[in-house]
């Protein structure tokens, strides 16, 4: 196909599925006999099994191999600081440690990576940008802080080797970042589906007007919200451009599905470099196609940390990749990630998700910010729903708006009685990263947290 | 040399090239390099293992090499 090909990868982005598994399988064989050579955890973990590469004969054989969680991986780092047993490599054999942004309050994992990794980690990210139209000579800015949360790190050095001129936005302030977007004529920006929303607000009040910038593509990564509908419209309304969700985590190191330029209602997973299965979260047996169920992952990329089947506690909805018509043999995840297992909270009975009441909320334009707030009144669980609305906007009207939310949150979450309560201006949280909207305060004493 | 990728297919002329360049740099790795060369040839090397993996032309990790 040459330079003018849709794809980033021609070769392995259109096989079909009998030969992507092959592929997966001898890729499969090669890490897991890797992992039992090189990793302390991998040597030991498979011994205690009964578990050997050798009996890898199909991918079923795949579930042969106990699955990994973050509590493993934690406990490990605990004992063998600073880094556990997972990595096949110590800090003098690595170029670079990130974090993960702790948003479980576990505190933070460590994740090594080599030189050699580091060209995998943004090689996922090319597989996004180009598939979903990037391409030389557009200008991308990269809206992130540029820390040790390993966030859009991959999609910075992507950008550059996929040839486009990057304008990397790190230590500046909402403001500085909009007009930079604006001055340097950037068609592409990458931020967290929340921050383009806290960009899209901080424009406004600056009194510039983003669908008038040049900016076609908007990367979203780091949140669910990416692939809610009605989250990614007003996006793209605010912006005048199309928003395209990706999503990965710390734990792999980058990306694992991006959606494509045909926009198919969700993300192709790179099936080249990984095995994504989905599990019923309880039972661990896999659920078939267009049932919900957990992200358990194994990775060919990283060589400093093998990860086999590691649970991710993400909840998908996986559709054979016929659904879109962009040509790929990867499958799709229906509406991207769909929620964290760990994130829904139960309230007298009824499973709360974050995203599905984002989803909700997002309905109503007037609304700039909102938050839930879960308590415990005696032995009775109370929800809220605080909203800070746009400046300017007509609040004789609150009523009406509060008596619309109450109605229809109630209508998404089985009857559940949900107090909307109207918050001052500036009252809550702004996020540049992963946005925690969702409070729980019933374990925690009066006072000590919002 | 190998003829085949990781699925049994034979390589094309740009995939032996390439896989050609890729066993040029691992060789070049294993060499006692002034630290110019080393550091850039290691590099180099990160980039088309990238790029012979992802065709499926080979797997595997380059530890023992410092890449």
């Amino acid at each position: 196909m040459g330079s003018d090909s849709p794809y980033w990868n021609p070769k392995t982005e259109t096989l079909d599925r009998e030969r992507l598994e092959a592929l997966q399988l001898a890729k499969l064989r090669r890490q897991c006999d890797w992992a039992a050579a090189r990793s302390p955890w991998y040597k030991r973990a498979f011994a205690q099994s009964g578990f050997s590469p050798d009996q890898l004969r199909s991918l079923a054989d795949l579930r042969r191999i106990e699955p990994l969680t973050r509590s493993d991986w934690m406990a490990s780092q605990a004992e063998h600081p600073p880094y556990g047993e997972l990595p096949t490599i110590d800090g003098a054999g690595a170029i670079r440690v990130h974090t993960t942004s702790g948003t479980t309050g576990q505190g933070p994992l460590r994740a090594l990576d080599s030189r050699k990794d580091w060209a995998w980690i943004a090689e996922m990210w090319c597989y996004a940008l180009w598939g979903c139209g990037v391409r030389p000579p557009d200008t991308a800015y990269v809206a992130f802080g540029y820390g040790s949360f390993i966030g859009f790190w991959g999609l910075h050095y992507a950008v550059e080797k996929v040839g486009v001129l990057n304008v990397p936005g790190g230590a500046q302030s909402t403001e500085a970042r909009v007009r930079q977007i604006v001055d340097f004529e950037a068609t592409v920006v990458a931020s967290t589906p929340t921050y383009a929303l806290r960009l899209a607000q901080e424009a406004h009040s600056l009194g510039l007007d983003l669908r008038e910038s040049a900016v076609e593509r908007v990367i979203l990564s780091g949140e669910p919200a990416g692939s809610i509908p009605v989250t990614k419209a007003l996006i793209e309304e605010q912006w005048g451009a199309k928003a395209f969700d990706t999503a990965g985590m710390t734990e792999i190191g980058t990306i694992m599905v991006f959606e494509c330029a045909h926009q198919p209602g969700g993300t192709h997973i790179i099936e080249d470099h990984f095995i994504e299965e989905v599990l019923d979260p309880d039972s661990l047996a896999p659920v078939g196609y267009g049932e919900r169920g957990e992200r358990v992952v194994t990775s060919f990329g990283r060589g400093a940390i093998p990860l086999l089947r590691y649970r991710t506690a993400d909840l998908v909805c996986r559709v054979p990749a016929a659904r879109c018509s962009c040509g790929r043999g990867f499958d799709i995840y229906e509406g991207g990630i769909l929620g964290r297992a760990d994130d829904m909270k139960l309230v007298r009975g009824t499973n709360v998700y974050p995203r599905a009441i984002e989803a909700v909320v997002r309905e109503h334009l007037e609304v700039d910010e909102f938050q839930t707030r879960i308590t415990r009144d005696g032995i009775r669980d109370e929800i809220t729903l605080l909203v800070e609305l746009k400046p300017g906007w007509d609040s004789s009207r609150w009523d009406r708006l509060a008596d619309d939310l109450h109605r229809e949150l109630g209508l998404a979450f089985e009857g559940l009685n949900f107090r909307i309560e109207c918050a001052r201006a500036g009252e809550l949280p702004r996020f540049e990263l992963k946005a925690k909207r969702t409070v729980d305060l019933r374990d925690v004493p009066m006072g000590a947290a919002r | 040399m190998t003829i085949e990728d990781l699925i049994g297919s034979p390589l094309t002329d740009t995939e032996k090239r390439l896989l050609g360049v890729y066993c040029e740099l691992k060789a070049l790795c294993g060499e006692d390099l002034d630290p110019v060369a080393a550091a850039n040839v290691r590099a180099a090397l990160a980039l088309m293992h990238t790029a012979v993996c992802s065709l499926g032309l080979v797997y595997e990790h380059l530890s023992d090499l410092g890449v």
